[in-house]
């Protein structure tokens, strides 16, 4: 569905106010998707006449008549992104790796990386960085790619990518994010 | 690119082909609330807390497991010393207990559960002595449970009785189990620690919560091939070498724990630093310790190598995770370790020096096989030096022997999978009946007393 800044702020914004410091990725995706929702039933507090407090958000129905006991803070949508993309993008970063590391070796041969990013693709996953070298005739190439939209889960697309491997009689690996990140990064 | 090219191959190299893994998650589940006066409401209420919290966990582990491509050996279950939970009941009592134990395990596909455990450093309450007195039964009529008894510790001394009583224990349990396989299961503890993760001595304590994830890292083979790579440097790059392994390897072990927690919706307790030899080529200890440079494990010099190495470990471990617990050092078992059997056969490795170096490392003298006629009595001054060791030097010590009925020195014990071969291995001539004799229990030592 397409949003205008505006909403995308005001979601960040109470989604923020929910979630606090203590945030793991599934309970942030309930939120988001309880304010996703009370936004398609067309709720003021994202259309824009109101602004609910955030913990009135998570009152049955029947109580979200009642006047807020804390002041809503409302912050224009210009600085509510700003105040997302330092919180919650870093926590989400840290608290759910949802990129893999694919990494692939061989002789080099005519559409390795177009048969290796065709699979990706068909599976919604963005290329996000592409590193290749070519020594003599042997090729090596590491990817990183976004599988946030991916419809199948992880070993299921490994498998797909793995697959690969036949068609161009090369090496590849697939891996989560994570790993490299717990081994590589403190 | 947020990584290194190089990280990226370094870490593809450890997992698909130094066999980077993780050799335990285990679960720890208290059972102290399942306790009842009637046996069978008593082995009713453990099945049902067993299968109900243990029920996802080895289909979590092995999804984990896949979905990441780091193997993870084994699944396990340690559970609240079985002493304290059947406490007040009879032998047969603690058996069918030890019974039931064996059966949820086989229902949730776990090859080894432990807790069938009592602590008895300075003395034996009923339940106690009743689930001592139980095992050579109760072990021999199970196949997935396994025992340890601590019978020492820093603050309380050396429990003598308990040990003489344990060395009987060890022996009838032998005699009772073909090949003595039914020893592979029991330890014999001094300082035992609450949350390790690792089979047989694992047990989960008093002061654990309700259940709780522990993971015992291994990587034998990747140090290996760390230190092979680094080649001719002093012993101060080498231990640098091997800090920086035991980095990668617990990062490994954190993030397999962490996830596997929070699938389970399980706290996260330890992760334990220990290197863990098998029985595979190239997963061994001693390997490693040849490689820094003792000809055969176990001739002079093997000492200060095995403590330079557990210290590295450690060391690099500590700053990965923010939880480090259990055993955490190098394990020396000799029939899991090629390379341990491999030197007692060329006569390198004997039980004193495996001794001497149970000083430096973790545990003790572990899966270590002795004549079938060994007395009573010099197992139990075995057990006692190896618990004076752990008492005094304010650590874990333990003691895993095989009394193998009707073999001698020269011949061996073949276990097969995990627990590999026992080569036969010569005690003492001399007797250490007169001492042992004299009961009662050694009194803390001064270094006990710190407050």
């Amino acid at each position: 569905m397409g949003l205008s800044e505006f909403e995308i702020g005001k979601i960040a914004e109470i989604v923020a106010g929910r979630t606090g410091s203590s945030l793991d990725a599934k309970s942030l995706r309930q939120v988001i998707d309880k304010v996703v929702d009370a936004m398609k039933a067309g709720n003021p507090e994202i259309t824009g006449a109101t602004c609910e407090t955030p913990s009135s958000l998570s009152r049955s129905g029947s109580e979200r008549s009642e006047k807020p006991d804390i002041p809503p803070r409302v912050l224009p949508p210009d600085q509510a992104l700003v105040a997302d993309k330092g919180g919650l993008y870093e926590q989400i970063e840290k608290t759910d790796g949802n990129r893999i590391i694919v990494a692939a070796f061989g002789k080099d041969r005519p559409g390795i990386a177009a048969a290796l990013t065709a699979v990706l693709a068909e599976n919604s996953c963005s290329v996000e960085d592409i590193s290749q070298t070519l020594m003599q005739d042997f090729f090596s190439m590491i990817m990183i790619a976004n599988i946030a939209g991916c419809p199948v889960d992880f070993s299921a697309l490994r498998d797909k990518v793995v697959a690969t491997e036949a068609q161009f009689g090369m090496k590849v690996y697939v891996m989560h994010e994570d790993i490299f990140r717990y081994m590589h990064r403190i | 690119m947020p990584y290194d090219p190089n990280e990226i191959i370094e870490t593809i190299h450890m997992t698909e082909v130094e066999h980077l893994d993780i050799r335990t998650v285990t679960l720890g589940v208290s059972l102290r609330d399942c306790s009842h006066p009637e046996p069978n409401q008593l082995c009713a209420n453990i099945r049902e807390r067993l299968l109900s919290v243990a029920a996802n966990h080895v289909p979590t582990v092995e999804k984990v497991s896949s979905e990441f491509g780091i193997p993870i050996a084994n699944k396990r279950i340690a559970v609240t010393p079985i002493s304290i939970v059947a406490d007040g009941h009879d032998i047969g009592t603690f058996v069918q207990v030890c019974e039931t134990l064996d059966a949820c395990a086989g229902e949730l596909g776990i090859d080894y559960l432990a807790g069938y455990s009592a602590l008895v450093q300075k003395g034996m309450t009923v339940g106690d002595r009743n689930l001592i007195e139980s095992i050579p039964e109760a072990l021999a009529m199970t196949k997935r449970v396994c025992s340890s008894i601590n019978v020492a510790s820093t603050k309380a001394g050396i429990n003598i009785d308990a040990i003489a009583r344990m060395a009987h224990i060890i022996k009838a349990l032998a005699e009772n189990t073909e090949e003595a396989i039914g020893c592979c299961k029991l330890v014999v503890f001094a300082n035992a620690v609450e949350d390790n993760p690792f089979i047989a001595g694992a047990f989960h304590g008093v002061s654990e919560p309700q259940t709780v994830i522990n993971v015992g890292i291994s990587g034998p083979g990747v140090v290996l091939q760390a230190i092979k790579k680094a080649g001719q440097c002093d012993l101060g790059a080498l231990a640098e070498v091997i800090k920086r392994t035991s980095f990668k390897v617990t990062r490994m072990g954190e993030m397999v724990g962490r996830k596997v927690s929070e699938r389970l919706g399980v706290e996260f307790g330890i992760i334990d630093l220990s290197l863990a030899p098998t029985p595979a080529e190239g997963d061994s200890v001693a390997d490693i310790l040849e490689a820094i440079g003792v000809e055969r494990c176990g001739c002079h010099g093997t000492t200060a190598a095995l403590m330079m190495l557990n210290d590295a470990v450690k060391k690099g471990g500590l700053m990965a995770s923010s939880y480090v617990g259990g055993l955490s050092g190098a394990f020396i078992p000799v029939s899991e370790d090629q390379g341990m059997i491999r030197a007692v056969e060329a006569g390198a490795l004997s039980l004193d020096k495996l001794e001497a170096m149970t000083a430096v490392c973790s545990v003790g003298l572990d899966m270590v096989a002795v004549p079938g006629d060994t007395p009573a009595e010099t197992i139990a001054g075995i057990i006692a030096d190896e618990a004076a060791i752990g008492v005094v030097n304010n650590k874990t010590t333990a003691v895993r022997i095989i009394p193998v009925p009707g073999k001698m020195v020269g011949q061996s014990a073949e276990y097969g999978g995990l627990l590999g071969t026992a080569p036969i291995q010569p005690v003492s001539k001399f007797s250490s009946r007169n001492f042992i004799l004299r009961g009662g229990r050694i009194p803390a030592p001064s270094t006990g007393i710190n407050n």
